[in-house]
């Protein structure tokens, strides 16, 4: 997968749960959890809202790394 | 192209054109040996005893169809139980507790409604071998009436069900909108549905048709080797191709429109 996400760190910022940031972007708890775990690319829109609601930019949360640069992304963590 | 390109484009036609003449000479070998095993007299007895256990079936299906209906209605409603009692741990639970539930939510749901079309099918199967106006002219009106009165009971139950399976989702989830007895249920159910839930829907109906795909060709060897050796009548065959037909021009039909639509 090429795309990484700080989408967790940012909603703990936040101090909200899985359900409540989904009401405050429009769709389901199951889709937060899914783009958290990095099984699911959002579309741009709900990436732009994910981002407002965050009061941060899209590439604040939303990473995109080559294959390699991701392995060694993964390493350092 | 490149070359690497090239060269997988060449085997792809050699895979394909060895496929098809390991299939052709499967298929002929089949029917040789088929054809000296299967002597008249074996046809013959074949054929006596489907008969004779159809015959069996007839003289069962009652016990049998009241063991499908009550087997349908005690896991129908043990599962929508523990349905209801999932959808009440998932409104307490939090983010990581609350995927493992749904989960258990999804995998508990798919059983029932594989248990629910189970009963329906089973019924028509067991149904159709006493559906005839022989069997209801030799003195056996009352038993095909009762089977009928089963068969019916557990129709509108599995009906019934399906609609309270719907409900019991709604109370956990009630973003998903949607009336279960109308017929555009399936268009509101995805219209309430968000971006991650479609892809899955979507991916999950491509992955039938595709499952579909492979089915229906080798039913088809099947009805018609059938109809072949044990004279079945031809109409399995046209109901099949029939279905493959639909299956594959809506499918075409769905993607043609589609990409239309992204053009106007």
């Amino acid at each position: 997968m090429a795309l990484l996400n700080h989408l967790k760190k940012y909603r703990s910022e936040l101090g909200i749960n899985q359900t409540e940031l989904g009401r405050l972007a429009g769709v389901s708890r199951q889709t937060i959890s899914l783009i958290e775990r990095g099984d699911y690319s959002p579309s741009v829109t709900l990436a732009l809202k994910l981002a407002k609601i965050c009061k941060v930019t899209v590439e604040d949360i939303f990473v995109y790394y080559e294959e390699d640069e991701e392995h060694d992304e993964k390493g350092r963590a | 192209m490149t070359k690497k390109a090239e060269l997988k484009k060449t085997n792809s036609y050699k895979k394909m054109g060895l496929v098809m003449l390991c299939s052709a000479a499967g298929g002929g070998v089949l029917g040789i040996v088929m054809f000296v095993i299967l002597s008249d007299n074996m046809v013959g007895n074949i054929k006596n005893g489907t008969a004779l256990a159809l015959t069996g079936i007839q003289r069962i299906m009652i016990p049998v169809l009241a063991v499908i209906i009550i087997v349908s209605i005690v896991y129908g409603e043990l599962n929508l139980r523990k349905l209801r009692g999932i959808g009440r741990r998932l409104l307490e639970a939090e983010d990581e507790e609350c995927d493992q539930w749904e989960y258990a939510e999804e995998k508990t749901g798919a059983y029932g409604m594989v248990v629910n079309l189970l009963s329906q099918i089973l019924c028509i199967l067991i149904l159709s071998v006493g559906y005839s106006i022989e069997y209801i002219a030799d003195k056996n009106a009352g038993n095909m009436l009762a089977a009928c009165v089963i068969f019916l009971i557990c129709y509108a139950y599995d009906g019934f069900w399906q609609v309270r399976y719907v409900k019991v989702i709604q109370e956990s989830h009630p973003e998903k909108q949607g009336d279960p007895s109308s017929r555009k249920f399936r268009q509101q159910w995805l219209d309430s549905c968000d971006e991650a839930e479609k892809e899955v829907i979507y991916r999950s109906a491509y992955t039938s048709y595709s499952q579909t795909s492979k089915m229906i060709p080798l039913l088809l060897v099947i009805v018609m080797l059938g109809h072949l050796f044990f004279n079945t009548g031809i109409l399995a065959i046209v109901i099949v191709a029939v279905i493959w037909l639909v299956v594959t021009v809506s499918y075409l039909t769905s993607c043609v429109s589609l990409k239309g639509q992204k053009l106007k």
